[in-house]
């Protein structure tokens, strides 16, 4: 009888599993598999060992891709969140018209990862752009931002800043689960809206930051589609936005070493877990959970 | 599925042999009873776009058994999309070649000979020899040529009679091109427009210069054709240039990615660019100003010629194609029919089909008379068909070239240490 039940459970799961199994597990293990050969996408694998693997060393532009993408997660994965911790406490209280604000900064969200946008970008931050139309009129010259090595990587920062809306909707749900008798006991004992939002707010929303820092570093990591449009799929200027991701794209794609892109594939799933670990491992210090009693 | 057939199927699958059979012309399985579908797929500007949808749908007004469904895009993402597909075992039949990839997707095994189907399917026979010989790799046709053309400098004749100056005529020097970018910088930088966009890592104008030495970007047997003192003189010219405001600053010409919107000239902020004859049509349909076409300037005296004619870009047929003769029959239809080919007019370059020029010519539009008049007038002036790239050639000319010039534009390092970088580099990339 309980044999019969899972199987008709497994009947059930079929699809989910030869979706799982065919597109998802299959092309993984083959990556694995790609990531010991040299490939190059019209002739068959052949079987290289570990060279993959040794060249990284060797390689200037992975090292270069390796600090851009670097560059990148530390400046604005902090940013994001503190974008977000500010917008969703201004927009926590109940004045009239917030769900029209809450809307508008959450579509950037929705929009910020398009290709659309992307374009977008690349006029308002190109020479001709808005941003040197607005300084000219100050009688600034402008550079052009996106394609300047300097300042390049710092428009995709921006852009990835511009879209708070996600981390900022998750904070807004926190923030309505503290309990408000916290608050009143505070504002009792004296304490200002700044004060309340530090010594109150804040310590109960950690378990949140904590999953938002996680989520957004997986995302800065994987981040593709804002270098690709912006550089012309170049990684440019001189390999100033060449992102991981990007350089991955083009060594498989363009350059014919999908051998070497899978390895480094791989090498980019080992650096996002070793980074998630290291975000739970320092939780202990700064998460608190209400249910506890402080930190860990 | 139980393995049996039905009758049914069993009927059905009698049918399709009996009218395979009956086919001499199909080789390979039969396919189905509906219209057999081609996949051509293309890199251009907009106007290539239409001129190649109105182009196809004239073929299938034509052929009603055959469909041919479409791909394109800019340059930028092609070759990615088309190394993917290739992979993958679905490439598109009928596909748009470049000069630099297609020794790479031949020798690789991916493109079909067309050599058995020329000329019962595909006839070339007014086709001359030279303009076939683009596209034969190891003595095989991979890849028919879709148009003559020849490196040309786009100019803006009048941006040139504002500021005061002529277009000088074909003896043009390196030098003397060099000071008259420098007279235009002077003249006009301030208004945001130079003498010229900084071709440092122009794969075209890099490989003009050197034939005018006797070089070439690679050698017969695929190695780098050139020194490292040459590749520094090079850069040391456009640094020159660029300082002395006779070139676009770095910055703006790191914008110039992708296609010919984006190009310096197009976005007038300069006069001159390095580009391809065939490209007139299309800046000429951005840019209102008077264009002109002018060669790459000449070596020194007793230099050798530095240009040739290319095929601009050529027409191949996938090796996994299940319709050979239906992808050749769309390609010699869009090169050699003159009624659909006068569709897709020379925006690709020249029409190598004698007949097809000879019709299309009278009836041209001024701006492809000046293709015409530019390609005819280099003629006496060219040299060979330079080797097809080795393996990695593409990546060397498209990326590792322009990763060096925009580390030497920028200031990044010096310009040796830029050259030292290209050469391993570009080693990295031709072993293959």
């Amino acid at each position: 009888m309980k044999r019969k039940e899972n199987s008709v459970a497994y009947l059930f799961l079929a699809p989910w599993l030869a979706g799982l199994v065919l597109l998802t597990a299959g092309p993984i293990l083959g990556s694995l598999y790609l990531s010991f050969t040299d490939f190059d996408l019209l002739t068959a694998p052949r079987w290289a060992g570990l060279d993959n693997y040794r060249r990284f060393a060797s390689d200037p532009h992975l090292l270069n891709s390796l600090r851009v993408t670097t560059v990148y997660v530390l400046v604005s994965v902090p940013l994001v969140i503190a974008a977000a911790l500010v917008m969703a406490a201004l927009l926590s209280g109940g004045r009239r018209g917030l769900g029209a604000y809450r809307s508008a900064y959450y579509l950037p969200s929705i929009l910020g990862g398009s290709v659309a946008v992307s374009i977008m970008w690349r006029q308002i931050f190109g020479d001709d752009g808005l941003v040197n139309w607005v300084l000219a009129k100050f009688g600034i010259i402008g550079p052009s931002w996106i394609s300047t090595p300097e300042y390049a990587i710092y428009t995709l920062v921006l852009l990835h800043v511009w879209q708070f809306g996600s981390p900022m909707l998750i904070f807004l749900a926190g923030m309505k689960q503290i309990p408000q008798e916290l608050h009143e006991a505070a504002t009792v004992d004296g304490a200002g809206p700044l004060r309340r939002f530090t010594k109150v707010t804040l310590p109960l929303l950690t378990p949140l930051i904590l999953f938002n820092v996680v989520l957004q570093l997986i995302n800065s990591f994987k981040a593709f589609t804002p270098a690709f449009i912006i550089s012309g799929g170049t990684g440019g200027p001189a390999d100033a936005t060449l992102f991981y991701t990007l350089y991955l794209y083009q060594e498989g794609f363009a350059n014919f070493r999908m051998g070497y892109a899978s390895a480094m594939a791989w090498a980019l799933l080992i650096v996002i877990a070793l980074s998630t670990i290291g975000a739970f491992a320092t939780s202990r210090y700064w998460v608190y959970y209400a249910d506890l009693e402080g930190p860990r | 599925m139980d393995g049996r057939l039905s009758r049914r199927n069993f009927l059905s699958v009698v049918a399709l042999v009996g009218v395979s059979g009956c086919d001499k012309d199909e080789p390979g399985p039969a396919p189905n009873s509906g219209p057999k579908t081609i996949q051509m797929s293309w890199w251009g500007s907009t106007d290539r776009h239409r001129r190649t949808q109105e182009a196809l749908d004239a073929f299938t007004k034509r052929h009603a058994d055959i469909k041919v469904t479409t791909q394109f895009s800019g340059w930028d993402g092609y070759w990615e999309k088309l190394a993917t597909q290739t992979a993958g075992g679905n490439p598109p039949d009928v596909i748009q070649m470049d000069y630099s990839y297609i020794g790479e997707y031949a020798r690789r095994g991916s493109l079909r000979a067309l050599d058995d189907l020329v000329p019962k399917v595909l006839n070339l026979a007014d086709f001359s020899a030279e303009a076939l010989a683009g596209g034969k790799i190891d003595n095989k046709l991979y890849g028919v040529n879709a148009g003559i053309n020849s490196m040309a400098l786009i100019a803006n004749l009048t941006l040139l009679k504002q500021t005061g100056l002529e277009l000088p005529d074909q003896t043009m020097t390196w030098a003397g091109f060099a000071d008259l970018t420098k007279t235009i910088g002077t003249k006009s930088s301030s208004s945001g427009v130079y003498g010229c966009e900084y071709a440092a890592y122009d794969g075209a104008a890099l490989e003009c210069w050197l034939r005018q030495r006797g070089k070439e970007l690679f050698t017969l047997d695929g190695a780098i054709g050139f020194t490292a003192p040459d590749l520094a003189e090079w850069f040391a010219f456009w640094e020159d240039l660029r300082k002395a405001k006779g070139t676009v600053p770095a910055d703006v010409q790191a914008t110039a990615v992708g296609d010919v919107q984006n190009t310096m000239v197009a976005r007038k902020k300069a006069m001159f660019d390095f580009a391809h004859s065939n490209q007139l049509t299309a800046y000429s349909s951005i840019v209102k100003d008077e264009l002109a076409l002018h060669m790459y300037p000449q070596g020194p005296a007793g230099s050798r010629p530095g240009q040739y004619l290319k095929p601009s870009q050529l027409m191949s047929v996938s090796a996994r194609t299940r319709y050979p003769m239906e992808s050749a029959k769309l390609i010699g239809a869009l090169l050699t029919d003159p009624e659909i080919a006068a569709i897709l007019g020379s925006e690709r370059g020249i029409p190598p089909s004698r007949g097809v020029r000879g019709a299309l010519k009278p009836k041209a539009n001024p701006v492809e008379q000046k293709t015409y008049d530019y390609v005819e007038s280099v003629g006496d002036k060219v040299g060979g068909l330079p080797p097809p790239a080795p393996l990695g050639g593409g990546e060397v000319v498209n990326k590792v070239l322009t990763f060096a010039g925009q580390q030497v534009s920028f200031g990044k390092v010096t310009i040796d240490q830029a050259v030292a970088r290209f050469f391993e580099d570009a080693a990295t990339a031709l072993k293959k």
